[in-house]
């Protein structure tokens, strides 16, 4: 009864607060477009993935006048990215029957401007090869503070298992959040964080399925 | 005290992902994890943040798809409409300030529905002047245009308070005129008045009519109200026309953030309508034309004041909480 006079109330504080957070901007504050690609080995064992993440127009306007202001080269901003995001696993989590996909640093990495945003690359080896004729294998991406959202980009291919076995197929299912995360998410502002296990209840799940 | 050592370390630059994770502090632990019940707020609150949501997207996409098209680009523009309208429908500083002045100050329906017109016309004016004057005339770069329409907030904000604390004082000589008239009536402290003539420029109202509603005073009052509100630009028209900008698509963006702020207009009038309604009912409710009443009048009215002074000041300490960047 307490329990949920309190918690009603907090929520009630919680929405006000909520009309007047300064800029209105709630999380997630911008989005990146993913693409995934899978690469196969000649034994149809997945050995490694290549990622490119297509950044939001306006973002993409406002990294574009941070290089122009400060004179420094989108080189430095791709250089800086893949540390931050190196210590995070590159955002991905690979699984297969609970256990997770072990890799070393990015290769191939590459920043460039596509239709006035701007766009990554960057190769993930897998240490240990995972085969998907066993069980399969869920990845999930995500920015761990949903501060950016990662979803698979809406324009196809977003996914692509490259050299597979033809019985391969991957099944992509939307993410799931419940109301209360959401109105979490959308809480917080501009410079408040809501931990860094936020992103992920965000994340799309994909599985790889080999037949 | 993370959104302030992250202020101090990247000043001015975009934050990369993975940047955050590990410097900022989380507001509430590990929320993520906890188990949680949905209720009504949440699934409110969440409908509507993920229609903003998909709002920004669909209006940067349709952006985008114009670029370099000769086409008016009317989805854009019913788009931008829609926004306004559901913007306006969720909760907002504007709203909230039009409706509490309209609780708490008497005022006529149309004066209502007129505040509530200029106040979102405005808004996107000042979008409009800010980001295209700033960008386009003045060659300033996007961010820094987030930093200007940050400053004009912060203007925006203190003229809140002003508005507010004017209102107050207003109410205040006006209960304190009711008190003295009060005292007079009952005769507590009852004097002779040989030197107390009733007349023209005496300054005595002992019955407040109508016609007081369009004081000097009060046309003061409201013009402070319209101009708190209308020169805080919404983000969402700012994030479309510095897009616009950098995209060159100027006259899409501007017919986008007139179509956005005649939606809110709409929205935010509906809001003026009930809030004028719901006061004069009280009005007539409760009304005497006694001292007595005016006294309360202007206690409800002193309430309102403090109200927006608080808001005002508390929305202006909160913005200097933020990074100078909305977009970030």
């Amino acid at each position: 009864m307490s329990w949920s006079f309190t918690r009603h109330w907090r929520m009630a504080v919680l929405t006000i607060a909520m009309c007047f957070a300064p800029g209105t901007q709630a999380h997630p504050h911008h989005w990146i477009d993913v693409f995934t690609e899978w690469q196969f080995n000649p034994k149809g064992l997945i050995s490694g993935v290549k990622l490119r993440w297509l950044f939001d127009d306006y973002y993409s306007v406002l990294l574009l006048d941070d290089t122009t202001a400060t004179g420094k080269d989108l080189q430095v901003v791709l250089e800086k990215t893949l540390r931050n995001i190196g210590r995070h696993r590159y955002f991905l989590q690979i699984e297969q029957q609970g256990v997770k996909a072990e890799f070393g640093d990015a290769k191939h990495a590459r920043i460039g401007v596509w239709d006035h945003r701007i766009e990554i690359e960057f190769s993930l080896a897998l240490k240990a090869p995972f085969d998907p004729r066993q069980s399969d294998i869920v990845f999930r991406i995500a920015e761990p503070t949903y501060y950016f959202e990662m979803l698979h980009a809406e324009e196809s291919p977003a996914i692509v298992l490259r050299d597979a076995p033809p019985a391969c197929r991957y099944r992509l299912e939307p993410p799931k959040p419940d109301a209360a995360l959401v109105a979490y998410a959308a809480s917080l502002g501009i410079n408040e964080s809501g931990g860094d296990g936020l992103g992920i209840q965000f994340a799309e799940t994909v599985t790889i399925r080999c037949e | 005290m993370g959104a302030i050592a992250l202020l101090s370390e990247s000043h001015a630059t975009a934050l990369l992902p993975g940047e955050r994770t590990t410097t900022e502090l989380s507001r509430d632990g590990n929320h993520a994890d906890t188990e949680r019940a949905v209720d009504v707020w949440d699934q409110a609150a969440a409908w509507v943040w993920s229609k903003q949501r998909e709002f920004h997207r669909a209006l940067t996409r349709e952006l985008r798809e114009l670029r370099g098209k000769d086409s008016v680009g009317w989805v854009l523009v019913l788009m931008s409409f829609l926004y306004g309208v559901l913007h306006a429908a969720g909760p907002g500083h504007g709203k909230v300030v039009l409706t509490t002045y309209l609780l708490t100050h008497r005022s006529r329906l149309n004066r209502g529905i007129a505040m509530g017109t200029a106040a979102a016309l405005l808004q996107g004016v000042t979008a409009l002047l800010l980001v295209y004057g700033l960008i386009g005339f003045a060659g300033w770069l996007p961010r820094e245009t987030e930093t200007a329409s940050l400053w004009v907030t912060r203007v925006s904000f203190s003229l809140l308070a002003i508005v507010g604390l004017y209102l107050l004082a207003r109410a205040a000589a006006t209960m304190a005129h009711s008190v003295r008239q009060l005292r007079h009536e009952t005769g507590h402290v009852h004097h002779e008045h040989a030197d107390h003539v009733h007349g023209a420029g005496c300054g005595c109202r002992h019955l407040p009519s109508v016609v007081e509603i369009d004081t000097v005073d009060s046309r003061h009052a409201v013009a402070g109200v319209v101009l708190a509100i209308g020169l805080r630009p919404c983000s969402g028209a700012v994030l479309v026309l510095i897009l616009a900008a950098v995209m060159e698509l100027t006259w899409h963006g501007a017919f986008a953030v007139m179509a956005m702020s005649v939606g809110t207009a709409i929205t935010v009038v509906v809001l003026a309508i009930f809030a004028t309604k719901a006061r004069n009912w009280a009005s007539v409710v409760v009304a005497h034309q006694s001292p007595l009443w005016t006294l309360a009048a202007g206690g409800v009215a002193a309430f309102g004041g403090t109200l927006l002074l608080l808001l005002g000041l508390w929305l202006l300490n909160a913005s200097f909480a933020l990074k100078p960047t909305v977009g970030l």
